[in-house]
């Protein structure tokens, strides 16, 4: 096997054309991150396919040649999860984006994982359809990269994550064969080898085309925003809710940071800004059960001393809700230059307790916190802003990051609720799992992914395929490659 | 290029948090479906200048010259990053490096410099263009194959040019022109530079239209141009001294500047920006770009009295970018098309989408521009309109020439041209009526 730094880009060309493999510095320096900017590295060549074929013919060549590759959709993750290798190339599935096929009567859609996940349930909305992951970038991420990190959204509450949504996968596998597994039916023959790779974070091989489940729009659908004076007291809500047996289509929570940022950008939706948080509450099915729904999350919410209940007036001022929910991410660079956007999951009943030892740990370190989160799952957002320009202050991110994520793991929660392991946490992964677990898991990636050339260096901790020039958070603009 | 610039540069590059929200909203990276040729990959682009993690090369600018700089991105994005502004000053930075091609830089900078200002010369410009096209040169030297010797993109221009109208629709418009019954209003109104010496109809109708509302119309002397294109392509200091001209030669005493090209209009209203606080003209320009209204927001605010005569008529409306996303006008053209008896207003899909024009975006880069196009041409044909409605010149041409191209039963007006249609229309069966 040759060296992989040593391998000619040209051939890559000769397999696709010249305007699918980009070489130019100021192309490559472009992928050097995904929606988590705190890891960087720049690849060799930027390469993008437009078909299962294409994406085969490179795989095959990155496999001859010993050269790591890394697939990316639209760079939204927040793990890291499509962070390049730097003496790899980037298999960038953008334009891999076509909707192929919409079978109303069997509800499912076959799609190139390049498709905008927003962009398909428009596209199935005349008939009545929806696919229900609804990751807050929705209106950017692709359908693989959703898949690849089994990702969640609000709605995941009542629906499920993607994984529940997947029937079915075209795959290339690491060496460059295509395989298909799954179908539009269920209980299938064989292995049940489809959820092994949803989630797997492309550490197993590049899905190419995905056969997805579509949803009926429910017959009535309503959006309350409960705000109370005391965070805590949001969260004890929820647990009242979810205990007396409801079951909201999504569940969610802002914090005041995040509502008054929310506030002043374009997504503005007219949340209460003197609240110190707010539920979304989005019930949906037969009128009568969403009356019934409305009245309990009224009843509890009062009881909790909620200063204000109010239903969105109708689908556009919904939709406007939404819109202001799912902009949190990007609203918060309002405050600072960075953002620290954690991911993980605690059992609900432990809410109130871990947002003060979450509040505890931002005062020690000294860090500005906000949360924003799906309150439903337990599944936490706390976000630190920062500038990564005061190297200080980023070590104290850093810290407070990893703090945070203990207390998760102290009370009983996980690692990720849905942003994925990644590059990020990946070092984290022994604070939740054993060694042996941490073998097994190489295990069964190694016999998909023998070589360990598709995304090295994720999710598992150990291996040191790449050669990242940055590590950890560090000062942007100070070191150059 | 000065610190201060570069500082300014890089701070705004910073609000940018890379969430990626902004990709699916552009149309360059809707096109190309790579990083480089979306608002976030620009700005990484901008930001690793400014770090100079990246040099400024023929191949590294090439992204920043692809922008249409039609700000969707601005309209989707939650930290507010002011990515118009920020492309403004990078252009005009990047304007000054070796990266620059020289014969095209001093062409550009000449026509900003020497041409713009000078309406005479801009006259003799659009005259020399109309001989050219009359002359049957264009398609001469296409077929002889000659144009193609200089490569695919000059003779797409060749083919693209919009045709220069007559010289007697070309006059200028004369100074003053007095309301319609009692005054409600004094407004100045922008004749503009290229707007009036090719869509001159357009002009001359929003005048009258505003006329008939009860304004008094002030067109200065000078015609000023606003200096809108030397603003979005990397050369301010022109940009600055057109907008002093502008401010000068609107006398005081108006109740509004009226503009009814949306690209100048987001100019006008920008114009703070081009001067220092510390500098007076900072001041001025701040009270003036106060004054500066659309023409659609300004019928909307006056509030202007709709026609009562019906004109059944099938017409879709195409949002210029500098209406939508620069000065965020959504509802006052849709507002007044609902408004006027007889109008069936059919949906555009991607009517806020940049139909290529984007300044001289079409000249600089005519094959992004003609798929841009092409896109919007197959949205109008689906909407099965007969008439295709915007608010901006640039857009006008740029559509007219997609519609005389791909849909030529189509006719494009500028709403002000629309609604003069139906003033017209109303005076004429009041006189048979008389009769």
């Amino acid at each position: 096997m040759k060296k992989s730094s040593a391998a000619p880009l040209q051939e890559l060309v000769r397999i696709l054309s010249a305007d699918q493999v980009l070489t130019s510095p100021a192309d490559l320096l472009t992928y050097d991150a995904d929606g988590l900017t705190q890891h960087r590295a720049i690849p060799r060549a930027v390469v993008l396919p437009h078909s299962t074929d294409q994406v085969a013919r490179v795989v095959r060549w990155c496999h001859e040649r010993g050269v790591p590759f890394v697939p990316r959709g639209a760079g939204t993750g927040l793990s890291g999860g499509a962070l390049p290798c730097e003496s790899g190339i980037i298999l960038e599935l953008a334009r891999m984006n076509r909707l192929l096929e919409v079978n109303v009567d069997e509800r499912f859609a076959q799609v190139q994982v390049g498709l905008i996940n927003q962009e398909l349930s428009e596209a199935v909305r005349e008939h009545g359809l929806f696919y229900a992951p609804d990751p807050s970038s929705q209106s950017a991420c692709t359908i693989g990269g959703n898949i690849a990190e089994n990702s969640g959204g609000p709605h995941c509450m009542k629906y499920g994550m993607t994984t529940q949504h997947i029937l079915g996968a075209t795959i290339v596998l690491p060496e460059g064969t295509v395989t298909h597994f799954g179908g539009p039916h269920s209980g299938l023959p064989g292995l049940d080898l489809l959820g092994l790779f949803v989630g797997s974070e492309g550490t197993f091989g590049v899905v190419t085309e995905a056969l997805v489940a579509l949803q009926k729009i429910p017959a009535c659908t309503r959006l309350l925003f409960v705000a109370f004076r005391e965070l805590v007291n949001a969260c004890r809500a929820v647990g009242k809710m979810v205990a007396r047996g409801m079951e909201p289509a999504a569940l969610e929570m802002i914090d005041q940071t995040t509502i008054q940022v929310i506030e002043q950008s374009v997504f503005a939706c007219g949340l209460p800004e003197d609240a110190g948080g707010v539920l979304l509450v989005e019930l949906d099915g037969l009128p009568t059960q969403v009356d019934a729904d409305s009245e309990l999350v009224r009843e509890i919410s009062s009881e909790l001393g909620a200063f204000e209940i109010r239903e969105a007036d109708d689908a556009a001022q919904r939709l406007q809700l939404w819109k202001g929910r799912k902009a949190a991410f990007g609203a918060l660079g309002r405050l600072k230059p960075d953002l620290y956007v954690q991911d993980a999951v605690v059992p609900r009943s432990k809410l109130p307790e871990i947002l003060n030892t979450m509040m505890q740990i931002a005062r020690k370190h000294d860090v500005l916190l906000s949360n924003v989160f799906h309150a439903g799952d337990g599944n936490l957002h706390p976000n630190i802003s920062f500038d990564g320009r005061d190297a200080h202050e980023a070590r104290r991110v850093a810290e407070a990051g990893k703090e945070i994520m203990q207390a998760c793991l102290d009370v009983g929660g996980a690692l990720s609720g849905e942003h994925g392991i990644g590059r990020e946490k990946r070092d984290f992964m022994p604070m939740l799992f054993s060694a042996r677990d941490l073998e097994v898991f190489a295990d069964v990636r190694r016999v998909f992914n023998p070589q360990g050339l598709c995304n090295p260096d994720k999710v598992l901790p150990g291996t040191k395929v790449c050669q990242e020039f940055r590590q950890g958070i560090e000062i942007p603009g100070v070191t150059t490659p | 290029m000065t610190t201060k610039d570069q500082l300014l540069r890089y701070d705004r590059t910073l609000d940018c948090v890379h969430c990626g929200l902004c990709l699916p909203v552009c149309p360059t990276y809707r096109l190309h479906r790579k990083e480089s040729a979306s608002p976030r990959g620009r700005i990484y682009l901008m930001r690793s200048f400014s770090e100079s993690r990246l040099e400024e090369t023929r191949d590294s600018i090439r992204e920043i010259d692809q922008c249409l700089v039609c700000r969707a991105c601005e309209t989707v994005c939650p930290s507010g990053v002011e990515f118009g502004e920020m492309m403004e000053i990078t252009r005009d930075l990047v304007e000054e490096s070796d990266a620059r091609a020289p014969f095209p830089r001093w062409l550009k900078r000449m026509f900003f410099r020497n041409v713009l200002p000078f309406p005479r010369r801009l006259k003799l410009v659009a005259t020399a263009l109309a001989v050219y096209q009359r002359s049957g040169l264009p398609t001469l030297l296409e077929k002889s194959g000659i144009l193609h010797l200089f490569g695919e993109d000059t003779v797409l221009r060749n083919a693209l040019m919009p045709p220069v109208p007559s010289m007697d629709r070309r006059r200028d418009l004369s100074e003053v022109h007095p309301a319609t019954g009692n005054p409600r209003a004094r407004v100045g109104f922008l004749v503009g530079c290229v707007a009036q010496e090719l869509l001159p109809d357009a002009n001359r109708a929003a005048v009258t239209v505003l006329q008939r509302q009860g304004c008094e119309v002030v067109c200065p002397e000078q015609r000023p141009c606003c200096g809108a294109l030397p603003m979005h392509f990397g050369d301010l200091d022109a940009a600055r001294e057109l907008a002093r001209t502008t401010i000068r030669s609107f006398p005081d005493a108006m109740d509004a500047i009226v503009v009814s090209a949306a690209g100048c209009g987001s100019a006008m209203k920008d114009y703070p920006r081009l001067f220092e606080e510390s500098d007076p003209w900072h001041l001025r320009a701040t009270e003036f770009a106060a004054k500066v209204r659309d023409f659609t927001e300004f019928l909307i605010d006056l509030p202007w009295h709709p026609p009562t005569k019906p004109l059944p008529i099938k017409v879709t409306y195409d949002a210029p970018c500098h209406l939508v996303h620069a000065q965020r006008i959504v509802e006052p053209p849709l507002a007044i098309l609902n408004a006027l008896p007889g109008v069936e207003l059919t949906p555009l899909r991607g009517q806020d989408d940049c139909c290529g024009a984007a300044g001289l975006a079409s000249i600089s880069s005519p094959g992004q521009s003609v798929k841009l196009l092409e896109g919007k041409m197959s949205a109008v044909r689906e909407s099965g309109a007969d008439v295709l409605v915007t608010a901006n010149p640039g857009c006008q041409l740029q559509l007219g020439t997609g519609c005389r191209e791909w849909c030529p039963e189509v006719e494009v007006l500028h709403l002000a041209e629309l609604l003069e249609r139906f003033d017209q229309h109303s005076h004429r069966q009041e006189i048979e009526q008389s009769s």
